[in-house]
């Protein structure tokens, strides 16, 4: 019944995301086209043509439903740039994408997890440390943090190469530049979770039994701590897809935060909202995994909501 | 606390009067200057067309902390009527949906909408910037005002012959200020970093001007070379969103 429910909402929101995205860009600006030709320096009858041939003539509600139905049988529309078909751009530069966002997610897992334990203990020297990180994780800007690397690593070590060259190796530091701003966040929720469960009965009961604290931190404080783990990283997909624009174009990866970017300045909107409903389908689609994972984790909160 | 208020209080100042202690015109390009290193004559070096870093970061520190406020301002303006509006109706419902699709679309891509919509200018910057935030704003602060709504002192109020306008001005809307001034601070460092994410990108609306984002775009075309450029619009961003988010944790304390 969770699940129906759960995915009946997901499915909800990335219809209403698409539906929203389709209206602000088509019925606002009336002629993104025309512009986009006027400037090319094409004339009246070449844009009347296209704008006929591409259904822009048509009511704003057959384009909409026309849009849905292409879209059910996966078609995205084409580039108005190149005539390319959108979902053919998106399959081309989606890997780098994938494996960027992958990477910087588990790199802001685990280091704000470690971050976020650390912290805890703010009277150590280790947890001033761990505070004082994710604080800069949090306020460092992306964009300059990448240029730091790019400074330090390519500029004076030059042990990297700073145009992504399809190895591995390429892919190291946009990954660390991404990953280290959301462990920031992970950080944070990981530290105010682990210390409120200091305060817990059960953590209470563990050091009257005389536990050692070790023992209690890695069979108490730590699995409690890491669910809200999973919540944050849910809630930071759209966060670390905007990261993503902003790292590709830093170190010149082939991904979609380029494409984007391109798209954006020509106004070429049939990719923007491509890339907008890909963006959307990840975010609904993380989120609804990590709930899943809360979910089955946890007994208490199965109990709780239904 | 005095500590804090105080570092808060000579950063802000220096941001506002940065514009008229600038040692240079930020504009002014001089290509014999070309990318010199900090020395006696430009305290931060020059960038790649010979203008002065530190007058630029001077001059930017105004044009990206306005814009970013200008954007939190909309934001918080629009997140305020959609978060306090009415609760019944078939519109609120269609205005709830509609927030929920927009909390589907990351920031940047929200932003990139708008930029799609209205082009590449300053004013669609700032509306591009507050558009992301609308969503999440509009959610806390309707959150916080349902649990608020509940609380028996609204509802002794209600009996007494209040009607909703009423409360929500006199009750509800003065006991969520702590709250979204501390919700407001994070929203501002938000549109701080965001506003500089989309000039460092290219949509300044003008290229070139002095800007944080913008110089540390020039800061990375020329890394190799020139490192001190991104030193001085780093270190302002990065202070001025510590400043706010420890202004939100202070506000939240209270």
């Amino acid at each position: 019944m969770w699940a129906v429910r759960r995915l009946l909402i997901a499915l909800m929101s990335i219809w209403i995301a698409v539906s929203l995205t389709f209206m602000l860009l088509r019925v606002l600006p009336g002629d993104a086209i025309s512009v986009q030709l006027t400037v090319s320096g094409a004339n009246p009858e070449v844009i009347a043509a296209r704008r006929t041939s591409l259904g822009l003539n048509e009511p704003v509600i057959s384009q909409y439903v026309d849009y849905l139905w292409r879209l059910a049988r996966g078609d995205l529309g084409i580039s108005l740039l190149n005539g390319q078909p959108v979902s053919e751009i998106l399959a081309v530069k989606l890997s780098s994408t994938l494996v960027l966002t992958a990477a910087a997610v588990l790199i802001a897992a685990v280091l704000g997890a470690i971050l976020g334990l650390l912290a805890v203990r703010d009277s150590t020297i280790s947890g001033r440390i761990a505070q004082a990180v994710s604080s800069i994780g949090i306020s460092l800007p992306i964009y300059w943090l990448g240029t730091i690397l790019l400074v330090v690593f390519v500029g004076q070590l030059r042990i990297l190469p700073a145009v992504y060259d399809g190895t591995a190796s390429g892919m190291i530091l946009p990954a660390v530049t991404l990953g280290f701003s959301g462990a920031g966040a992970v950080a944070r929720v990981t530290a105010a979770s682990a210390a409120g469960a200091y305060w817990q009965d059960f953590t209470r009961t563990a050091f009257s039994k005389g536990l050692r604290e070790s023992s209690i931190f890695f069979r108490h404080i730590l699995p409690i701590s890491l669910t809200p783990i999973t919540s944050v990283i849910g809630l930071q997909t759209g966060y670390l897809l905007s990261g993503a624009v902003v790292v590709e174009s830093i170190f010149t990866l082939p991904g979609l935060g380029r494409t984007m970017i391109t798209a954006v300045l020509e106004q070429d909107y049939p990719v923007v909202q491509g890339i907008v409903l890909w963006s959307a389908v990840a975010v609904v689609c993380v989120q609804l995994c990590a709930d899943a994972m809360i979910w089955l984790s946890d007994p208490r909160l199965r109990e709780a909501q239904w | 606390m005095v500590k804090f208020g105080l570092f808060a209080a000579a950063f802000t100042a220096l941001i506002l009067i940065g514009r008229w202690i600038s040692p240079y015109d930020p504009l002014a390009a001089n290509s014999e200057q070309s990318l010199q290193p900090p020395s006696g004559i430009h305290l931060a070096g020059t960038d790649l067309l010979g203008r002065d870093v530190l007058s630029r970061a001077l001059h930017g520190g105004s044009v990206t902390v306005a814009q970013a406020g200008l954007s939190a301002g909309v934001a918080l303006g629009l997140g305020l009527v959609i978060g306090l509006r009415k609760d019944a109706g078939i519109v609120s419902g269609c205005v709830d949906t509609f927030v929920q699709g927009m909390l589907a679309i990351p920031g940047l891509m929200m932003s990139f909408i708008l930029l799609t919509l209205l082009g590449n200018t300053p004013i669609s910057l700032i509306l591009a910037v507050a558009v992301a935030q609308v969503a999440p704003i509009s959610r806390m602060i309707r959150q916080a005002a349902q649990a608020e709504a509940r609380m028996t002192y609204v509802e002794a109020a209600r009996s007494c012959g209040a009607d909703e306008r009423y409360l929500v001005r006199r009750h509800i809307l003065p006991n969520l200020l702590p709250a979204i001034t501390a919700y407001g601070c994070v929203v501002f460092s938000y549109c701080v970093l965001n506003s500089a994410a989309l000039t460092f990108l290219g949509f300044s609306g003008e290229p070139g001007r002095a800007d944080w984002g913008v110089m540390l775009y020039e800061a990375w075309q020329v890394f190799r070379v020139a490192p001190w450029i991104g030193v001085l619009p780093g270190l302002g961003i990065m202070t001025m969103v510590l400043i706010l988010n420890e202004a939100s944790n202070r506000i939240t304390r209270l």
